[in-house]
């Protein structure tokens, strides 16, 4: 464990106006995980993300980035983010955006690779990659942004919500590729989809009442998961009238 | 449709309508200063509370109907007659109002866009969401409408008649049958629709030639004194029957339609309309910098035209060579125009001799009027509100475009091609208004001619800083597209005001030039060392 990676949430809070949607949240990640996390509708994943990523401050608590003896702060630059929703510049083609990015972060790279190659890899066509991003699909957008921190290869990636817009066989191709990475990286992506999590993660993480609990992994492809899950989740409501 | 029905169909949608209209209410109260923080959400929910403020509400636009009205007959009709025939006697000026109003309201106004045929988001929440029936709904609508329009109408009708010197006669016969044109122009673009399946008014080419018509049918006349007699013989009366039996024929018509079902379906489509608003509002604050396809056109977007560029130098080539509509475009525009007035006032100090001395005066007037020219001339506002739009509302969610590193250094890149572009434009000036002092053989002391020229080159530098200061150390906006920073229109209206106010001054100060220079240099120094400061912590999407 000396040499591990973890990220470590320390008591995350965070509120909008009367409501408090994170209250303390804690929880430890390890490399070469991929971890599941789990919330109704609201419960604050984005929040969770958004509060790591540095696009919102919480008002308490701390995330550590522990790399062997050494802990620190995490930092925006430590964590790829794919949005739920992909947001890229409409006015480039697939492949200037790339360019333009791999161009800024060339220090960042490890083995770079050329600008198709990397197309490659997440099977975007020739043809598609001199088109304006405008013109591109959901998905595609989605697997530009995914992309873009498999090349950078971050620490820590956030996917909020990232295989719901793909279909199936793009999917297919995602979800083995988020296998093929899961070594080198901290991978938590954030569903409401309890299928997705059962069949991609390593572990999962319920974020409900604005805490973040643990789920026993040996039970993930028993039958008593599913409902163990829904007990969890609709403890919510209590929690909310406490 | 029998009047109980249509009666429940009116209080429904007025319901809807004031309730949505009480919302908007608090939701803006609740965004006030100080007072705002006192209001809770809880508000919304108190249905008496807002049943109240509803009424209020809906008195309030039936108050702002009104007075639309009444300013639209004072400022259109009333007013443009006073200008035109102060002189003229009683009778034939009541002759003019009734002419003016005639071919402004009756006719222009009759074939604007038709109630029921309109695609608003009160009708789409109606029907689509809330699902009325959308054949009891429209006629609903449609005879409120006019019958409201009439009785709104009716007191600015004879007041702004009786002022006007209209007699009873003609005041009695304009308010028969202004209800009879609208009805016939709702029931004439309701044919129309039944048989080309469009709605004239969404065209801008129709309305605005209907509209430029009307109003020179209407002044044009009445401004070289004469009117074709409209109050005799078409709503005078026996004649006024006609428009009263086809504005009667109209209504039944109107009544009688049996395709409003189907004309909702087909116009209340979502994506040609947007349900809020305030979204709309934001959306047209961008819709000139939105890029489309001919941005694109004549260029392959496969080869690499700045492949040899790299990084945020790469990704501003491509930006500004997609946004030459907005940048080097209006700089030719520009150009041109300079280019015109040098023609033509070098034409007209060669070939009138007498120009000269006034040329001469003007010169010492000039850098003055340039400094509210300039304002205008500078290319920067657009460009940066395409930058937000296309550019940076996307790049900013990314965290390593928000480094310190990055967001200067694209300040840079982007400051220099505002520069350029603008320092072309000053160098034109300069050589226009040179070339001419030369044409003329004016006398122009050399050191004046120094000064306006370095004050042209720093007016046009500091309207480049200007705005990418403004945007870089402020940025207004936020993803939803509002605006928010009340200090960046403040320092805004304030340069404007201060351009403006350089127009104002009678005799120029020999001073004049120095004083530019020094408050563009210092200008800039503050803007600049501000945006290093503050930037790399400003520069977010909100």
């Amino acid at each position: 464990m000396e040499n591990q990676t973890h990220v470590i949430l320390e008591g995350i809070r965070k509120s909008f106006g009367e409501k408090e949607v994170l209250k303390g949240a804690s929880f430890t990640f390890e490399k070469g995980k991929i971890y599941g996390l789990l919330g109704r509708n609201g419960s604050g994943k984005t929040t969770l993300f958004n509060c790591l990523s540095g696009d919102l401050t919480p008002e308490g608590g701390q995330a550590y980035l522990v790399q062997g003896e050494e802990r620190k702060p995490l930092l925006p630059e430590d964590i790829g983010y794919v949005f739920a929703t992909p947001i890229l510049p409409d006015f480039l083609t697939g492949y200037e955006f790339l360019k333009f990015y791999t161009d800024i972060n060339r220090d960042k790279i490890k083995n770079p690779k050329t600008i198709d190659e990397y197309f490659d890899l997440v099977k975007i066509e020739p043809e598609d990659r001199h088109r304006l991003i405008k013109g591109y699909s959901h998905g595609m957008k989605n697997k530009v942004q995914m992309l873009c921190y498999i090349i950078t290869s971050p620490p820590v990636m956030l996917l909020d919500e990232p295989l719901t817009s793909f279909d199936v066989v793009v999917a297919l191709e995602m979800k083995k590729l988020l296998r093929d990475i899961k070594k080198d990286h901290i991978l938590i992506f954030s569903t409401h989809i309890l299928q997705l999590a059962t069949d991609l993660c390593d572990e999962i993480v319920v974020l409900s009442g604005g805490q973040l609990e643990p789920v026993d992994s040996s039970m993930l492809h028993s039958k008593e998961f599913e409902e163990k899950i829904i007990e969890i989740l609709k403890d919510e409501d209590d929690h909310e009238q406490q | 449709m029998n009047s109980s029905k249509m009666k429940n169909t009116l209080i429904s949608v007025f319901h809807i309508s004031t309730v949505s209209m009480a919302n908007r209410l608090i939701y803006y109260i609740k965004r006030l200063p100080l007072i705002g923080k006192a209001v809770s959400d809880g508000l919304y929910a108190q249905t008496e509370l807002k049943q109240g403020l509803a009424i209020v509400a809906a008195l309030l636009y039936t108050v702002y109907r009104f007075f639309c009205k009444a300013v639209y007959i004072g400022l259109m009709v009333a007013f443009p007659l006073f200008l035109m025939a102060e002189d003229a006697d009683p009778a034939a000026r009541g002759a003019m109002f009734v002419h003016i109003f005639f071919f402004l309201s009756f006719l222009a106004g009759a074939v604007q866009a038709p109630k029921a045929l309109e695609n608003k988001p009160n009708k789409y929440i109606c029907i689509r969401l809330v699902g009325m029936d959308p054949q009891d709904y429209t006629l609903s609508m449609v005879l409120f409408y006019h019958l409201s329009e009439f009785v709104l109408f009716l007191p600015c009708i004879i007041v702004g008649g009786i002022l006007c010197g209209c007699s009873w006669v003609q005041i009695l016969c304009m308010a028969i049958s202004f209800p009879a044109f609208r009805l016939m122009g709702e029931a004439l673009q309701l044919l129309i629709y039944r048989k080309t399946g469009r709605v004239l008014t969404t065209s801008y080419a129709i309305i605005t030639v209907v509209l430029l018509l009307g109003a020179a049918l209407a002044y044009i006349p009445t401004g070289m004194g004469f009117t074709f007699g409209v109050d005799r013989w078409i709503i005078g009366f026996p004649f006024v029957l006609v428009p009263i039996a086809l504005g009667l024929a109209s209504l039944r018509y109107i009544i009688r339609y049996p395709g409003y079902r189907e004309a909702a379906r087909d116009i209340l489509i979502r994506d040609k309309l947007l349900v809020d608003p305030k979204a709309t509002a934001n959306q047209n604050r961008f819709r000139d910098v939105k890029l489309r396809d001919e941005d694109f056109t004549g260029e392959n977007l496969g080869t690499g035209k700045f492949q040899n560029k790299k990084g945020y130098r790469y990704l501003n080539a491509i930006f500004f060579q997609r946004h030459r509509r907005m940048l080097t475009l209006p700089l030719y525009r520009r150009l041109m125009v300079v280019a015109v007035l040098f023609v033509g006032c070098g034409a007209a100090l060669l070939l009138i001799p007498t120009f000269r001395p006034a040329f001469s005066q003007i010169l010492s007037q000039l850098l003055p009027v340039f400094c509210f020219v300039m304002y205008f001339a500078s290319i920067g506002e657009r460009i940066c509100r395409a930058m937000f739009y296309n550019c940076d509302i996307s790049l900013l969610r990314y965290s390593y475009y928000r480094e310190r590193k990055a967001i200067l250094l694209n300040f840079q890149i982007r400051l220099w091609k505002v520069v350029q572009l603008n320092l072309v434009l000053a160098a034109a000036i300069c050589a226009a208004v040179g070339g001419l002092v030369f044409i003329s053989g004016v006398y122009w002391p050399i050191q004046d001619m120094i000064f306006f020229m370095l004050g042209i080159i720093f007016l046009s530098l500091f309207f480049s800083v200007h705005h990418l200061f403004l945007y870089y150390v402020f940025q207004p906006y936020t993803t939803e597209l509002d605006m928010k920073n009340p200090l960046f229109n403040i320092i805004n209206m304030v340069v404007y005001v201060v351009c403006y106010m350089c127009l104002q001054i009678e005799a120029v100060p020999s001073s004049f030039a120095f004083i530019v220079l020094g408050a563009t240099v210092v200008y800039m120094l503050v803007a600049l060392t501000l945006v290093y400061q503050l930037a790399p912590k400003n520069f977010r999407v909100k």
